[in-house]
């Protein structure tokens, strides 16, 4: 048989007929109408499933193909399953994770009508995560893994659960498991974080340099992870190497906010406050972030703009206070304006995540409020990894000068203040009046 | 509280939350590290295997393409073969799928001078190095090796890999300058072909950027098989490059006795071809962590990627299962993925959105028990009645190509030299075979490349230039 040896049919008929089957517009899924209450409640799930995406970058066109693809076949849980992962793709596009509750609207729709599909309940472990519900999302991952051991994108949600739940070993060996199955960016990229976090720098950046090799060019999860390469040299107190690696993250992808803050930092730490004012309050447009309001504020004090700089706190407040508890308790600390409040926010994370950022956020915050010997004990299970993070080694070494461990405690310090730029303004200036501010040369921003 | 009031103050929630975002301000913004879940790996993505013999049946053609959609003018990181991932095209024979011969292709990007990023001593300015444009890039080599019953032969050392085509100026004061890649100040033929290198033991290979020579309308087939007739139809891969390899290898190379196959066609005459890359795991383990007992060490490779026959992951392997196809072997497909083979997902998808109804042909027959894509797919019957009968252990996704006779698909997969299309559309092949058993003829609306394939080896057809010829578009003034 030849293979051009088949019965012939117009295929234009076909062509015009797929057509107009695509004009019969959306179909009612089966179940919508069990009840008033019910039928309203599938309608608003599905349409925020449909909802207009903003924009008309890539992953906005692929939504709405999806979104045409649901219409004209909505009983396929596979084309709504296409359809939230490319909200989740657009969601971190646009660094709007708002956009996660349409992907969970998609998620929502396969699994009322069949509640153990493995590709919705995926989708869902990303939600979870994202609305740092992480000993859900944990429990969700461990239960698809259960189903499927070799579920890739499960083991990425469990390893990333575990890390905020403070679970290193077993985060280990989740990322173990994703390497043997896939090493690829998702991979390579949480293997380096969990070497950094180690404090083991050099496999954490050859990890990040093969998490980059292994990334597509111009994609958000390359410079994603082009930024975090970044932050290792920038941790180490190399800003001109770090700032090289935010260059190139922006040359990828023009306007993407982590590089547009990693910019900031170092526009910052070069000595000029002001540049870093205008990189920080564009990041700050593009995604607002409790911490990058933060280093605006400190930026905009460095460059003398008062106004701007209370402006820039209360939004770091205001945001905190709906979105992000563990960073305002840190900022709230820091600057001593509520610790009261700050003590409450910090250790009421426990409850959410147990890792060592927020052990860190409750020794400070504990420290600051004069429990010290509680501080002490949270500080120390914040430096269990030997994390090379200065913010860490500043906040351990405030702690021991206050119980009167001073060797201690000013060793803690000077390796704070070796890599100087990664400290806030307000800490950089409290480790240097600690350390008695003598020999050392002004820096940090 | 009943499922149904959960789900549905659940849902409030959510609205109430998205209402606070449309309000401004995001109500969601986290401060948790969010790694990537979903990542396109290009660099290791096999596109494309062709493989035919000679009109004289003298000598085996092989091409493998990776990197898709390489946009021509996608500077200033240019596409290139990645140092860490191993490429290689395998060779089963006659009844097994286990590799018979593997050619494995390792790339290696000259190191500029300067600090390493790993060395902890070194000054401020080390990530510079780790991200700098690297100067020396096009300057890559590699090396072909070929391995037969796990014995490695190397068979081609530091051959030149053709540069990207970024544009006139570049290869002219290139070439003025006298760097290494830049020995002509055209990028035509005439210097593409100064990259063919003689290997070892007899034949030739050729590595670097082609026009991509697939030719497909996937807005078409992607929004669920919603074809277009020829002329409306869209080649979705027009004006696009891939990187590819070209290996042409005498045929007494290939078979088990090393003579010439005959010409009578034969199951021991077949070889299976599939290419495949890798990537090396990264352990995170310590020791004491390791229960493997050491087997888990770093450095082991791991599949990442593999390509038989054309549109096969795309259009029959489920959406859930990519990974797993990508990661495993062609001689457990009938165990790991008979399911999709034989009730095709692409069929049920094509009768809901009316395809068939439209046609007023009844799809129950192509839903199950397609054991003729099976026997397709291994040859039975073709090209002569009785011709090859391999068992069911014998069937994969490989492409099968006979070497004592004439190529034609799906037996082997030939460039038509000298063309602008492949001697068979395999795209139409396909669908006319999974969709109707090929009872009717099925295309996609196009039937042919964008660019003329060249009728000698290498046969691709030269990149798309990046200065003149990218898909960026003159703003209005």
């Amino acid at each position: 048989m030849k293979p051009r040896e088949y019965g012939r049919l117009a295929l234009a008929a076909l062509a015009l007929q797929g057509g107009a089957a695509c004009s019969k517009g959306p179909r009612a899924s089966p179940g919508v109408a069990a009840s008033p209450a019910g039928a309203t409640a599938e309608m608003r799930t599905r349409a925020l499933a449909l909802m207009e995406p903003p924009g008309e970058g890539r992953f906005a066109a692929e939504v709405r193909r999806g979104q045409a693809a649901v219409r004209r076949a909505p009983e396929r849980a596979e084309a709504w399953i296409a359809l939230g992962r490319s909200w989740v793709q657009l969601a971190r596009e646009k660094s709007d994770p708002g956009l996660y509750l349409n992907a969970a609207a998609c998620a929502d729709e396969v699994v009322s009508r069949e509640p153990g599909n493995r590709g919705a309940l995926q989708l869902r472990g990303l939600v979870l995560l994202n609305d740092h519900r992480f000993e859900e999302a944990r429990r969700l991952a461990e239960e698809l893994l259960k189903r499927e051991p070799r579920d890739v994108l499960a083991l990425g949600v469990l390893s990333d659960a575990l890390v905020e739940l403070g679970r290193y070993p077993e985060a280990r060996v989740a990322v173990r498991r994703m390497m043997e199955l896939k090493p690829g960016l998702p991979a390579y990229s949480r293997a380096s974080y969990l070497f950094w976090l180690d404090g083991d720098l050099s496999r954490a950046k050859e990890s990040a340099r093969l998490a980059i090799d292994a990334g597509a060019t111009g994609s958000e999860a390359r410079a994603w992870v082009i930024v975090q390469a970044a932050m290792i040299f920038w941790h180490a107190g190399d800003v001109e190497g770090a700032e090289a690696g935010f260059d190139r993250a922006l040359a990828e992808r023009p306007g993407f906010p982590p590089a547009l803050v990693g910019k900031g930092r170092s526009a910052v730490a070069r000595g000029d406050p002001a540049g870093g004012a205008r990189l920080l309050a564009e990041a700050w447009r593009r995604a607002p972030l409790v911490e990058t309001a933060w280093l605006l504020a400190d930026a905009r004090e460095a460059a003398g703009d008062e106004a701007g700089a209370r402006e820039a706190l209360d939004l770091a407040i205001r945001h905190g206070r709906a979105t992000d508890h563990r960073t305002l308790a840190l900022l709230l600390a820091t600057r001593g304006l509520d610790l009261p409040e700050a003590v409450r926010l910090a250790t009421a994370e426990r409850a959410v995540r147990d890792d060592i950022y927020t052990e860190d956020a409750c020794a400070w915050a504990l420290h600051r409020s004069g429990r010290d010997a509680e501080a002490r004990a949270a500080s120390d299970r914040a430096l269990a990894l030997g994390t090379g993070d200065a913010r860490l080694l500043f906040h351990a070494g405030a702690i021991r000068m206050a119980l009167g461990e001073r060797a201690a405690g000013r060793a803690l310090l000077a390796g704070a203040l070796r890599h100087g730029a990664v400290l806030d303004r307000t800490s950089a200036e409290e480790a240097r009046r600690l350390l008695g501010g003598r020999a050392l040369a002004r820096r940090g921003g | 509280m009943t499922a149904t009031n959960e789900r549905a103050v659940r849902v409030l929630r959510a609205l109430a939350t998205f209402a606070l975002l449309a309000s401004g301000g995001a109500a969601l913004a986290s401060s948790h590290r969010e790694a990537p879940a979903i990542s396109n790996d290009p660099a290791a993505d096999n596109t494309d295997v062709f493989a035919w013999v000679s009109p004289g049946h003298d000598k085996l053609f092989l091409i493998a393409n990776w990197i898709p959609f390489e946009e021509p003018s996608g500077g200033p990181n240019f596409h290139r073969f990645s140092d860490d991932v191993r490429y290689e095209i395998h060779l089963a024979r006659g009844d097994s799928l286990d590799d018979a011969i593997v050619y494995r292709f390792e790339f290696h990007t000259p190191h500029v001078k300067g600090v390493s990023p790993s060395d902890l001593k070194a000054p401020p300015g080390g990530g510079k190095e780790f991200f700098a444009q690297l100067t020396g890039v096009f300057g890559q080599t590699y090396d072909v090796t070929r391995i037969v019953n796990g014995g490695e032969q190397r068979v081609a050392s530091r051959v030149p890999v053709a540069p990207p085509r970024i544009g006139p100026r570049t290869q002219k004061v290139g070439n003025q300058l006298g760097l290494p890649p830049y020995s002509s100040p055209e990028y035509n033929d005439t210097y593409a072909a100064s990259f063919i290198t003689a290997t070892e033991g007899g034949g030739r290979v050729w590595a670097g950027p082609r026009d991509d020579p697939f030719y497909v309308d996937l807005g078409g087939i992607f929004d669920l098989a919603n074809l277009r007739p020829k002329g409306t139809a869209q080649d979705g891969l027009a004006g696009y490059n891939v990187h590819s390899i070209a290996l042409e290898i005498p045929v007494e190379r290939l078979t088990a006795d090393g003579q010439k196959p005959g010409s009578t066609p034969s199951d021991g005459t077949t070889l299976g071809v599939w290419a495949a890359s890798y990537r090396r795991k990264v352990t995170t383990l310590t020791e004491d962590e390791d229960d493997s007992g050491g087997r888990e060490g770093s450095g082991d490779w791991v599949q990442v990627s593999r390509l038989g026959l054309p549109l096969v992951n795309e259009v029959i392997i489920g959406y859930q299962d990519k990974d797993k196809y990508n990661r495993t072997q062609p001689k457990d497909d009938v165990a790991n993925f008979a399911g999709y083979f034989l009730n095709p997902v692409l069929v049920r998808d094509a009768e809901a959105v009316g395809i068939y109804q439209a046609l007023g042909v009844d799809p129950t027959p192509f839903k199950t028990d397609r054991t003729d894509i099976l026997q397709v797919i291994s040859l039975t019957d073709i090209p002569t009645k009785g011709a090859h009968h391999f068992p069911a252990s014998a069937i994969g996704d490989v492409l099968r190509v006979d070497l004592a006779t004439d190529s034609a698909f799906p037996n082997g997969r030939p460039i038509a030299a000298g063309t602008n299309h492949e001697q068979a559309d395999v795209t139409d092949v396909l669908l006319s075979l999974v969709l109707s058993k090929g009872m009717l003829t099925i295309s996609d609306g196009v039937d042919h490349n964008d660019k003329t394939f060249l009728s000698e080896f290498p046969f691709l057809a030269l990149p798309w230039e990046g200065f003149g010829e990218g898909h960026g578009k003159v703003p209005a003034p």
